[in-house]
């Protein structure tokens, strides 16, 4: 319907337009980047345009995953968008992008850890290029050495305090912080199946596991480590200020310290009562828009350009990406003075993760656990009572 | 030819070039897929093009921007949103039957292993199209054949002899320049395998998952289920209730009225949130109205010196956008770092805990919106004192009343008649006040104990938010429906209110 739509409508336009008709020029390749980032896929596209004759745009919308809804679903938007592969469930479902098949030299270089966050029933839909996982950053001068286990935190606490200073501190009523430390000793958000979909009405929010991260947090407010109502910002100026030895956060908080003048450190998340904290991982991927008509050079400019280790540095200068998805720029970067023990320790962080479920369900699952994370710091709700107080409502809401 | 009839001549012409840019608007608009939009567009256009040549048409010329404006900005978003909330229109039923069926029809199964690298040889205007050997087949080419316009055909491959009197192979840009023709290519091997263009390098061959049956179903080739379009749910689905990927959007009926009645998870907060709802409106407009009437009898004061500075100092809270001084009292509210609590632990060794105790919270909200309404309800009320007739105080003044009788028996009881229409719309408007709620509070703290999330400080509208798009995934049909029970309410509250104030009965004197 919509299809003989747009050629009625073409037919009345082209009759008002004739005399206006020439050739066309070759319709221009729209990527959606972040601001930064885009300078890099800037200069990539002109190289492109030079070999294909086709120009290539880069776009940066504020709050991509919402405008490339409403632009896909209505045959619109980006012939590539980028995103986090937690949004794929709901864009799969919502029938948004194309499946795609990586050719076999983009398939063996990239992490095997970043392909499985873009297979999803039985199709691959993307391209990745970046790992993101949270880490514990570290400030050198207060911190020789980064604490291991959160017995060490409790010790580093002690010295520190007499100074007014503490020794960690994170936004923690945000789970996405927060969750390494239930996920330590087996919480999950929702079970997964063999057939790699999740159930989404079995969630581990409240089981054992969970218990000990959530019971570890009750005690480092209770204890003073961490303020009540605390928040990003406060961690940041915490930081910023050198009032807290350490946080956790991910790669976006480092420039804020650089600027700050605080030489830091990347490492591991502190391990909890013995297991490593395992916190959520995202993998940035290049995704195909359904509605393209230009795939195949959508592909093309992926597959030669964009993964290219060429195209990855170019991206990377332009804006940081972390730890990439692609083995070759990996060790390109692990080699770098400065930069590679950064990476290394964001890769070493999501080794010990689990990948974000990419289902929409996940939207309870934050808003519930944001709720009892906050009761649980305030003092409202016992671990024990917040916990099943959002496993209750990640069921019930379905 | 007299003037007349030439500017007779001339207002046709602007009409009908008029009319026509009307009608390409319309059109652009219908063809993007918004047939609403497009009829409510061409009413409009077609009533003002009537309204400005007919000579019939009166007091209409007047007031048809107002009513072209209402229909277009509240009208017609409102019956869409009432629509909507018919439908199952959310992030897993986004597009239409056509287009998931469509969708559904292309998806196709690549063989693996079976991509073959192509290149293209120029013959004259025509092309020979080049599978380059692999490790275990030889090089494969087709005949001549036009790549000039995108009709499929069919070309056959054979076994190439001398691959280099094929010549030289083009440019990846003549891939691109003939892409059209290329995905219409089909090439046959040798072994019959057909093959088709995978991407700009390469060919390979690829299965179309799901045949078509006549019965409008669908079947999967390698597993052999039949999904039939499921026209209650929105999805093509099995016999055995398996449900295919993308769903699409059909009419589900009253289904989302009989959930958010019926079902005891929406009911359970909503009492409580409606509560909160009316009584942060009625206190919200009594609060303003107070303080802004307070400081417009002040400001009347004849002996008060440098009156036009106190006003404007005043009357800023107002100029500043909302959502500015919003976050600023965000901050100002923070338990930690916030100006408030250093001044209060300060002066008193408290630290109250603003966004997290409901009760403090709740007081917070309503500090910040009388502090962001107080200057309206001033200005209208200085206005409407200027309007008493100063003898009536002369009068008072001679029969030796204070201040008090003068304001509680002549200033208050005029002013508050026609203030009493601007006080309803005030009250409808904190009502739905999504703005403050969400940047201020967001809703928290939470309400212990409820199965779907709700904040003690949730308003009806940022309630149906948190449900509708935060939840999981978004449900636009959900959210319309409730948007539409939002709107009954309002309207009814407003209604009665009218009625009980009788505005529109009041003679106008």
């Amino acid at each position: 319907m919509n299809l003989s739509r747009r050629r009625l409508s073409l037919a009345g336009l082209a009759c008002a337009a004739a005399p206006l008709a020439r050739a066309a020029p070759p319709e221009p390749l729209v990527v959606w980047y972040s601001v930064e980032g885009a300078k890099g896929i800037r200069k990539l596209g002109e190289a492109f345009t030079a070999a294909t004759g086709v120009p290539v745009v880069v776009e940066t919308p504020d709050g991509i995953p919402g405008k490339f809804q409403q632009a896909a679903s209505a045959g619109k938007g980006p012939d590539i968008c980028t995103y986090a592969h937690d949004r794929i469930g709901e864009w799969v479902a919502g029938g948004l992008m194309h499946a795609v098949n990586p050719s076999r030299a983009v398939r063996a270089d990239v992490d095997p850890l970043a392909w499985q966050a873009f297979d999803w029933r039985g199709r691959t839909w993307g391209y990745p290029y970046a790992i993101d996982a949270i880490t514990l950053v570290y400030n050198k001068a207060l911190v020789q050495r980064a604490p291991t286990s959160f017995d060490e935190v409790f010790e580093l606490e002690a010295k520190l305090a007499p100074q007014g200073q503490h020794a960690i501190v994170w936004d923690y009523t945000n789970n996405y912080f927060t969750w390494p430390l239930m996920a330590a000793h087996g919480g999950y958000a929702f079970k997964r199946r063999p057939d790699g979909s999740y159930d989404a009405t079995d969630t581990g929010v409240a089981n054992a596991g969970a218990l000990v991260g959530a019971e570890l947090l009750a005690r480092l407010v209770r204890q003073g480590v961490m303020a009540p109502g605390l928040g990003y910002a406060e961690m940041e100026a915490a930081m910023a200020q050198g009032r807290a030895a350490m946080m956790i956060n991910g790669p976006w908080a480092w420039v804020n310290l650089k600027r700050a003048g605080i030489a830091f450190g990347v490492a591991r998340i502190p391990a909890v009562a013995g297991k490593p904290a395992a916190p959520f991982i995202g993998i940035r991927g290049f995704l195909i828009n359904r509605a393209t008509r230009q795939r195949e050079l959508a592909v093309e400019f992926i597959e030669h350009y964009l993964l290219s280790p060429a195209g990855l540095r170019l991206i990377d200068q332009a804006e940081p990406i972390g730890a990439p998805a692609s083995k070759a720029y990996y060790a390109e970067l692990l080699a770098q003075p400065g930069v590679g023990e950064n990476v290394a320790g964001i890769m070493a962080s999501a080794r010990d993760g689990v990948l974000t479920p990419p289902v929409p369900e996940m939207g309870r699952f934050w808003a519930a656990m944001k709720s009892s994370l906050t009761n649980l710091s305030e003092g409202r709700q016992t671990p024990r009572e917040a916990l099943d107080a959002a496993a209750r409502r990640i069921k019930d809401a379905g | 030819m007299s003037v007349a009839a030439s500017n007779l001549w001339l207002g046709r012409a602007i009409s009908a070039v008029v009319g026509l840019a009307a009608l390409y608007v319309v059109m652009g608009v219908y063809s993007s897929g918004n047939t609403l939009l497009a009829v409510v567009l061409l009413a409009v256009s077609a009533l003002a093009l009537w309204a400005y040549t007919s000579p019939r048409t009166g007091a209409l010329r007047y007031l048809l921007p107002g009513i072209a404006t209402a229909m277009v900005f509240v009208i017609f978003p409102m019956l869409y949103t009432f629509g909507l909330g018919f439908t199952n229109y959310s992030a897993r039923n986004l597009l239409s039957f056509e287009q998931v069926t469509q969708q559904l029809r292309e998806e196709s199964l690549r063989q693996p292993d079976s991509e073959r690298a192509f290149t293209l040889h120029a013959q004259g205007t025509q092309w020979r199209v080049q599978l380059a050997a692999t490790a275990t087949q030889p090089a494969l080419a087709t005949a001549a054949i036009s790549l000039a316009n995108a009709e499929p055909q069919t070309a056959t491959l054979q076994a190439v002899e001398d691959v280099a009197a094929l010549g030289e192979a083009a440019p990846l840009r003549a891939a691109v320049d003939h892409l059209p023709a290329l995905r219409a290519l089909r090439l046959q091997s040798p072994e019959g395998a057909v093959l088709t263009l995978a991407s700009l390098r390469e060919f390979a061959q690829a299965l179309p998952l799901y045949e078509a049956r006549p019965d409008g179903g669908l079947q999967d080739r390698i597993a052999g289920t039949v999904y039939q379009p499921d026209a209650v749910e929105g999805f093509y689905t099995s016999q055995a209730g398996e449900q295919l990927q993308p769903g699409y959007r059909v009419n589900v009926g009253w289904r989302h009225y009989a959930r958010i009645f019926s079902d005891g998870r929406f009911s359970e907060p909503f009492a409580s949130v409606f509560v909160w709802t009316v009584v942060f409106s009625a206190l919200t407009v009594v609060f303003t109205t107070a303080l802004g009437l307070l400081l417009a009898v002040l400001l009347n004061w004849e002996a008060l010196e440098g009156r036009p500075a106190y006003r404007l100092v005043l009357f800023l809270p107002y100029a500043v956008p909302g959502f500015i001084s919003i976050l600023v009292f965000k901050g100002l509210f923070n338990q930690n770092l916030g100006e408030i609590n250093l001044i209060l632990s300060g002066l008193f060794g408290i630290k109250p805990a603003w966004f997290s105790d409901p009760f403090l919270a709740k007081t917070m909200l309503l500090i910040v919106n009388t502090w962001l309404g107080f200057p309206y309800m001033m200005v209208l009320c200085s206005g409407l004192t200027k309007s008493i007739p100063a003898d009536l105080y002369e009068a008072s003044a001679v029969a030796g009343a204070g201040p008090w009788v003068n304001f509680s028996r002549i200033t208050l009881p005029l002013i508050l008649k026609p203030m009493t229409p601007l006080l309803i719309s005030a009250f409808a408007f904190n009502f739905n006040n999504f703005v403050l709620i969400s940047l201020l509070t967001g809703g928290l703290p939470d309400q212990l104990g409820t199965s779907l999330p709700a904040g003690t400080t949730d308003i009806l509208v940022s309630y149906t938010w948190r449900i509708a798009f935060q939840d999981s995934g978004q449900q636009f049909g959900l959210a319309s429906a409730i948007s539409t029970v939002i709107f009954l309410i309002v309207a009814a509250i407003t209604l009665v209110q009218m009625r009980f104030t009788r505005v529109n009965d009041e003679p106008r004197t």
